[in-house]
């Protein structure tokens, strides 16, 4: 669904002022049919399915399922049944996880016809709860890129600048929350997937401790990174959404069952953490200049509100990348070799032989990036490299890891930029391959398998600007909390002008 | 030239499980209508995840110690990957470098001759890993099915070492571990199922040498006695080939059974690259020696050890004590029917004459028997109290094969019991003798055996139940009547 197409007069074209997105408001709030609303807004705006008012496609909707589903909560909200805050909350999810029914197709072209016959075990939690999928999400295939524009739908538009990408690969959850079509979103985060594309659209968003939220039904990218994270403009329904898909699955023998708190709960409690640790100006040089002024500004505000700063070298920034492409890329032309048209998905029309049969099926249906990363890690796993290619990424995630864990004393949280520059512009010529070092702040959290979270932190070249903090393992919570206060710090600006933030969508 | 062979076995045991290795569908396939026994995980749909089977852990855990192998504290599973459409994923969850048995061995007799005594074969290594989808083909027409049932059935893997030096050597070894694996329930074992199926690796070398000559991999071998042919076949072709001046070429072999020969399947110069790596959807396992220790406590008595027994406390040949010890169920059949108050001896006849004829007609196992040990022994204890004769109680062996019945009931039901009234017996005697001059004549000329023909025809006219020793007592005294009365008649 592309942005509401009401554009405010007087404005520059393809600008949106960050103060104008609409507010989501809960089902049980005022009492109306807040769920209706949001129904009878989509089919307002044009078609439903998989193109938008002007064609570009970021959620593919079942709308008509949708609406009553909704019609039949708001039935139950009037009565005393009602129940959590989910209950009648639409979520959209991004197109690689399981919904029973629905197309999921990962974005490739080899999965266009193809419907989950389950639903993944964060979906079930959320229908357990009384949200409604309102549907299925754009991305880049397989999650292989931080653009939204490698989907054989074709690109999803930033809704805050309509000419320009939202980044990826969850750029469809990402642009339908920020675009205020549902409240919430949920997203999987393999290398940065859910906060690059949060940060570009304002937004925030969270990456969980890795076995925190189950994987089961979330068609796997590369299996020791991948987990679901959540996309919201508001933070306490972030965590509200967090703490309903979290917990063990026995579906999934990497999640843990571990106690899961009440994180809306750790976001209505602002508080900074003692100590802030970040990077020094030499880890910053790959940002455009605006961009490190933004981030010195974010640094400052952390500052200025009692934080104290320590600054560390980037962890292994060059080995990083490396090793966390190299291991994804392993992983990842594992996980897709199911896909060989035998028993789903696109086959080579014409009957030849079986190994013409797998090379062509996958050929013709999977697009150039996602080919490139196959070849790759088939390569890196192959005899005569896997040792020292494979064995060698492995040894560096463990020294990686070790850095990245050691940075935590003292209550200490990790405070990072996400992007290097602003989103790009549809229009721009593509890059021939994708830009991996654009991850290189992202993947630190993959690779050590910590908690992340996206905080919006103002603007710079008058797009949004967002930041991460990272927290050890299973300290979501405090993510939660320091965002909370972070956000209600005003901008330096902000003070000097002494009228409210543009900033970040306010926490209620 | 003297030639040595050298043969190792990699035997896959399909694990008795309930479920799957890595799902819970049901593991019971054969008999399930094609691609019904399937869910998101054994069909590799987009986003199922594997989850262990730990009985399948365990069976395997036991198996291993059963052969005597070291259990390492870590164990772990690989994928291995490789394209083919009976492999749902691409990829095979097995396991590499880490299985969770290793360096073990099974004593074998040897053969005696190439002058081997008794002797450890070794047991490299016994992992596990699921099994493929089954396809079938259709040559000619253009497709083939896949059924998807069998995939993530749990497989355990036993790779010998390649200690074996002839193809009896390799009937003994295969022998006792479908035995061991029979014996611990961890496996029905049954090669025609495709339960226990068996690959060999086969070169030969001259005697002396230490360096292993090029070996062939021969499959399709689907009962112990193509085993053995085709390791004896596959022996003498690679020495046809040396002595012909040629080389022997690393290949796969298929063993045709009509034909009896092995044929060329597939080159195999160079190995398959199934680029190996740690499975990352599964943790890695710590079995503690703790565990390993319980798990030790639950290994049964096994066959040799059995057999042994009941050959030294029970005074059975050894023959018998073999065959009664063969199976866990046997062995347990024939104690259980001991501690219901009968002999060895008879227990043993019984089991292995009468009753294994009838089970095997309908190719029944002994658990499913509908004779239990209860009533065969109660049947036994009919016999020694004389109520009934042997020959007569094997129809009534049969009667309760059939139907399920008590042998008393069936007895009463039938009017089986041992006629011992004399009375009635002499009536039937001077019925037969009356019926037989021929044969009381031939008696009185001095033919012996007529008179166990006549006895025969007082059985046949008791129906069988006249008791055979007093009717021949009683045949006997009325032929030496006759022989009397004749001797008085002018």
């Amino acid at each position: 669904m592309s942005a509401p197409s009401r554009r405010p007069k007087g404005r520059p074209p393809g600008r949106r002022r960050l103060r104008n997105r609409p507010r989501n408001r809960r089902a049980s709030d005022s009492g109306s049919p807040g769920t209706l609303r949001i129904g009878v807004a989509t089919s307002d705006n044009g078609p439903p399915a998989a193109s938008g008012a002007r064609g570009e496609p970021s959620l593919a909707a079942r709308t008509e399922d949708a609406l009553e589903r909704a019609a039949a909560i708001n039935r139950r909200v009037q009565s005393p049944d009602c129940r959590g805050p989910l209950f009648g909350l639409p979520v959209a999810v991004k197109d690689n996880i399981a919904v029973r029914g629905l197309p999921s197709t990962s974005g490739s072209a080899l999965l266009r016809d193809y419907r989950a016959p389950y639903d993944a075990t964060v979906v079930t939690r959320l229908r357990q709860a009384g949200a409604i999928i309102l549907g299925t999400a754009n991305l880049d295939e397989f999650g292989m890129g931080s653009s939204t524009t490698r989907g054989f739908r074709g690109p999803t538009r930033n809704p805050v600048d309509p000419t320009r990408i939202t980044g990826g690969s969850s750029g469809g959850p990402a642009a339908a929350v920020a675009a205020g079509a549902v409240p919430a979103a949920l997203g999987t985060d393999t290398g940065g997937s859910v906060r690059q594309p949060a940060a570009h659209c304002g937004i925030f968003a969270i990456r969980p401790t890795y076995g925190r939220v189950s994987r089961y039904g979330i068609t796997a990218y590369a299996s020791s990174f991948d987990q679901v994270g959540c996309l919201a403009t508001d933070l306490r329904v972030l965590g509200h959404v967090l703490s309903q898909i979290a917990g063990g699955d026995p579906r999934d023998a990497t999640s843990v069952s571990r106690k899961v708190p009440d994180f809306a709960a750790a976001a209505a409690r602002p508080e900074l953490p003692r100590r802030i640790v970040t990077v020094g100006d030499a880890d910053l040089e790959v940002l455009d200049a605006p961009s490190q002024r933004a981030f010195h500004a974010a640094v400052g505000r952390f500052e200025e509100a009692g934080c104290e700063i320590r600054r560390i070298g980037l962890p292994n920034p060059e080995s990083s990348v490396a090793a966390y492409y190299l291991l994804a890329c392993a992983e990842a032309s594992s996980n897709l070799s199911r896909f060989d048209g035998i028993r789903y998905g696109h086959r080579r029309a014409g009957q030849e032989s079986l190994p013409t049969t797998f090379r062509e099926s996958r050929t013709q249906g999977f697009g150039t990036e996602v080919r490139r990363r196959i070849l790759l890690g088939t390569t890196v796993l192959s005899r005569g490299y896997r040792d020292a290619i494979y064995g060698a990424a492995t040894e560096a995630r463990r020294q990686i890891t070790a850095r990245v864990l050691s940075a935590f004393d003292h209550g200490a949280l990790l405070l990072l930029p996400i992007t290097k520059v602003p989103p790009r512009h549809l229009a721009d010529p593509v890059p021939a391959t994708a830009d991996y070092d654009g991850d290189r702040f992202t993947i630190l959290a993959a690779l050590a398998g910590v908690p992340a979270i996206a905080v919006p932190a103002g603007e710079r070249s008058g797009l949004p600007f967002g930041v991460e903090l990272m927290a050890p393992p299973w300290n979501e919570a405090a993510l939660f909390s320091a965002a909370a206060a972070f956000s209600a710090i005003p901008s330096a600006a902000a003070r000097r002008s002494r009228s409210p933030s543009p900033g970040a969508a306010g926490v209620r | 030239m003297q030639y040595e062979t050298v043969i190792g076995l990699e035997v896959h045991v399909q694990l008795h499980t309930r479920s799957k290795m890595f799902c819970g569908c049901p593991a019971d396939y054969q008999a399930a209508e094609p691609n019904t026994r399937t869910c998101p995980v054994c069909l590799g749909l987009p986003g199922a995840l594997p989850v262990i089977n730990r009985r399948a852990v365990e069976y395997t855990v036991l198996t291993g110690l059963a052969l005597n192998c070291r259990i390492p504290e870590f164990t772990k599973f690989d994928r291995k990957n490789y394209p083919y459409p009976d492999l749902m994923k691409g990829y095979q969850i097995s396991q590499y470098d880490l299985p969770l048995a290793l360096d073990g061995f099974l004593e074998i007799d040897g053969d005696t001759q190439l002058g081997l005594g008794r002797r450890r074969i070794g047991v490299e290594r016994v992992h596990l890993e699921e099994d493929v989808a089954k396809l079938q083909h259709f040559p000619g027409e253009g497709y083939s099915l896949v059924d998807v049932n069998r995939s993530g059935v749990p497989l355990m893997e036993v790779v010998s070492k390649p200690d074996m030096r002839s193809a009896e050597e390799a009937r003994q070894y295969l022998t006792l571990l479908h035995s061991i694996v029979q014996y611990l329930g961890v496996s029905t074992g049954n090669m025609q199922d495709g339960n226990f199926r068996c690959d060999a690796n086969v070169s030969i070398r001259p005697v002396g040498s230490q360096i292993l000559g090029t070996r062939t991999e021969v499959k399709n071998m689907n009962s112990f006695r193509a085993v053995y042919q085709a390791l004896e076949y596959e022996v003498v072709r690679q020495r046809e080939v040396i002595e012909d001046g040629g080389a022997v070429v690393q290949e796969t072999r298929g063993w045709i059974e009509e034909r009896e020969v092995t044929v060329s399947q597939r080159s195999k110069e160079y190995a398959h690259d199934y680029r190996y790596f740690p499975e990352p959807d599964l943790p890695p396992l710590r079995i503690g020696p703790e565990r390993v220790a319980e798990l030790a406590a639950e290994l049964p008595e096994f066959a040799p050890q059995r057999s042994a027994r009941f050959q030294a406390d029970l005074a059975l040949s050894g023959y018998d004590a073999d065959l009664l010890a063969g199976s866990r169920s046997m062995a347990n059949y024939f104690e259980t029917t001991l501690t219901l108050a009968a002999t060895a001896k008879e227990v043993a006849n019984w089991m292995l004459g009468d009753l294994a004829r009838l089970l095997n007609q309908d190719h029944r196992e002994i658990d499913a028997s509908p004779v239990t040990p209860q009533r065969l022994a109660d049947l036994l204890a009919l016999v020694a109290d004389g109520t009934l004769s042997t020959s007569l109680a094997k129809t009534v062996l049969e009667e309760m094969y059939a139907t399920g019945g008590e042998p008393a009931d069936i007895v009463r039901e039938q009017g089986l019991g041992q006629i011992s009234d004399t009375g009635a017996i002499e009536a039937a005697v001077a019925e037969a003798i009356a019926a037989n001059p021929k044969a009381v004549a031939d008696y009185i000329s001095g033919k012996d055996t007529a008179a166990r023909f006549l006895m025969g025809q007082v059985m046949r006219l008791t129906k069988g139940q006249a008791q055979p020793e007093l009717a021949l007592r009683l045949v006997q005294e009325g032929l030496e009547l006759q022989k009397t009365r004749g001797s008085l008649e002018p």
